[in-house]
């Protein structure tokens, strides 16, 4: 089955595996940052990331489409499973471990892309310059040469726009925290 | 070498999505059974058994017969043999497999596909990738044991394939670096090296003792390469500005860097006859090494595997994630053309290795698929 073309409803209306990951893969990204900049904490946005998707899988069956309101049904179980973690003090994995999954150390590499989808939240504010040059730096993991090359710009040029736009990010994460 | 947290949640979901899926087609199925069928009788009992075991030959759950040669790959073999497995190898006649679900080594009769021994090697039962990782090869059998963290001190186990006892069982702390965060041992030229994050160790074969440690550099802030991989001279070191550092290992020097062309690689690999690069979304390509450009370049799916070079020819797991099936691809190295497409019986493969002319994939849930090739 493609799953490339189908919208979030019929994804999450179809029984199998494949449109669920495709589902994941539209979503997680998104997740992940949400969860960073609620939580501050990359291992506990990792561990509520996981949490809630085990719950979306689990709970598709019970998914009624509306137009437009797979988005806002993912993110009602994150934002439960958020509240139920600060009341708690640490995530829970019930859905984990009924579907057989296992909690996933997080490498200092993860922990930084994490961090980095947290910071993203705020990239949309940032001038448009900036922003695709940390998105293709952090997120994409792209080198700055290799970014130079395709925006027909120096390097030092790209370093300026990706250092400029994280800092811009970091205070705004500041101010909000 | 490794996967990120994102990928391998992707894999989690994606077995129990399909448990799911297997799950409610087996229920309806049943349902339907006893809805249409009179009571169970001793006769329908074995129509049904009759009806299971022939379900299971067609999926190659049972082999029939003698060994056969065959004229396209064919899975011959799809053999559970843990909850979970890891890295895989083959030599001194067996086949060795990492059981990640309970830290230790399961030894197989590659002939009877059963398992012969069980050697115990700890590990941490969270680690990054699964615990232990398994290398064959410089007389022995190497395992890397993990404490919990990624940079909590990792041991090396030397193990006798003789005697299927661990021989040696050492720390890996090397001198002059605060942590060394092990991925796996290399062997390089008959002598086996613990690479990790941070470098690579040489140790002795017999003794598994520091012998000296070659460090990388790693730039101020940046987080861990992406990637490490030993040639017969040299170590090269993917880094996340998608560049190739060589170090000689003679000297530790680095001797140059080449930029990657392959956008987003995450795995390079250096075969005498040339070198391949792996991309983060299912992409493979051959670089010419003195120049860095692309002789060839395919997509596979949405993520592939480390794949085994045998006799130029490349062997790929490689997964879909909106196609279904994930297969094993056979590609000519020197021109990239895609030589088979086998479809596998489980999803996921986190390990690949030759044993006679059979492949033996490992699985995360716990099988082992074998592969036979065809005879060209």
């Amino acid at each position: 089955m493609r799953t490339t073309t189908l919208t979030d409803d019929d994804l999450l209306s179809g029984r199998d595996a494949a449109s669920f990951e495709a589902f994941y893969l539209r979503h997680v990204d998104t997740v992940l940052g949400y969860f960073a900049r609620r939580t501050g904490d990359a291992e506990l946005a990792a561990d509520l990331a996981s949490e809630t998707f085990a719950a979306a899988l689990a709970g598709r069956g019970r998914y009624r489409p509306r137009s437009g309101a797979a988005g806002a049904w993912l993110f009602g179980i994150a934002s439960r499973k958020l509240a139920d973690a600060q009341r708690r003090g640490y995530a829970e994995r019930r859905m984990c471990r009924r579907l057989g999954m296992e909690r996933i150390e997080l490498t200092d590499a993860d922990i930084a892309t994490i961090e980095a989808l947290g910071e993203t939240a705020l990239l949309d504010g940032l001038p448009v310059a900036q922003r695709d040059a940390v998105h293709a730096h952090v997120i994409e993991e792209r080198g700055y040469g290799e970014i130079a090359e395709e925006l027909d710009m120096s390097e030092a040029v790209v370093r300026k726009r990706v250092s400029r736009g994280l800092a811009t990010a970091r205070r705004r994460i500041g101010r909000q925290s | 070498m490794s996967q990120d947290f994102t990928t391998r949640l992707q894999l989690q979901l994606r077995e129990a999505a399909l448990r799911e899926e297997r799950r409610g087609a087996l229920g309806r199925r049943l349902t339907g059974l006893r809805l249409a069928a009179p009571p169970p009788t001793a006769a329908a009992g074995f129509a049904l058994a009759a009806v299971l075991v022939a379900v299971v030959v067609a999926l190659g759950g049972i082999r029939w017969g003698g060994e056969e040669a065959v004229s396209e790959p064919k899975v011959v073999g799809d053999v559970p043999l843990a909850e979970n497995l890891g890295t895989i190898g083959a030599g001194f006649g067996s086949v060795w497999v990492a059981d990640t679900d309970r830290q230790r080594v399961l030894r197989v009769d590659p002939r009877t596909r059963r398992v012969v021994a069980r050697i115990a090697t700890g590990g941490d039962p969270n680690a990054f990738g699964g615990d232990p990782v398994i290398t064959v090869g410089a007389g022995a059998l190497w395992a890397i044991a993990r404490r919990p963290g990624f940079d909590g001190g990792a041991k090396v186990l030397r193990i006798d394939p003789r005697t299927n006892r661990v021989t040696a069982r050492v720390t890996l702390r090397p001198k002059g670096a605060p942590r060394f965060s092990v991925l796996g041992v290399q062997i390089i030229r008959g002598v086996p090296w613990a690479v990790g994050a941070q470098g690579a160790i040489e140790l002795d074969p017999v003794t598994a003792e520091e012998r000296r440690f070659l460090p990388i550099e790693v730039p101020s802030g940046e987080p861990y390469p992406l990637w490490i991989m030993g040639t017969d001279t040299e170590l090269w070191v993917l880094t996340r500005e998608q560049r190739i550092d060589r170090y000689a290992l003679g000297s530790g020097r680095r001797t140059g860097s080449l930029p990657v062309r392959l956008p987003a690689t995450v795995g390079v690999l250096p075969y005498p006859e040339g070198t391949v690069l792996l991309g983060r979304t299912g992409e493979i390509a051959r670089m010419d090494p003195s120049d860095g450009r692309l002789a060839w370049r395919r997509t596979l799916g949405t993520m592939i595997g480390v794949p085994v070079l045998i006799d130029g020819t490349l062997w790929v797991h490689a997964s879909d994630t909106a196609g279904g099936h994930d297969r094993l691809v056979e590609l000519d190295l020197e021109t990239g053309t895609v030589r088979s497409s086998t479809v596998l019986p489980q999803f996921g493969g986190v390990g690949l290795a030759r044993s006679g002319d059979d492949l033996w994939v490992s699985s995360p849930a716990g099988h082992v698929m074998i592969v036979r090739p065809s005879r060209h």
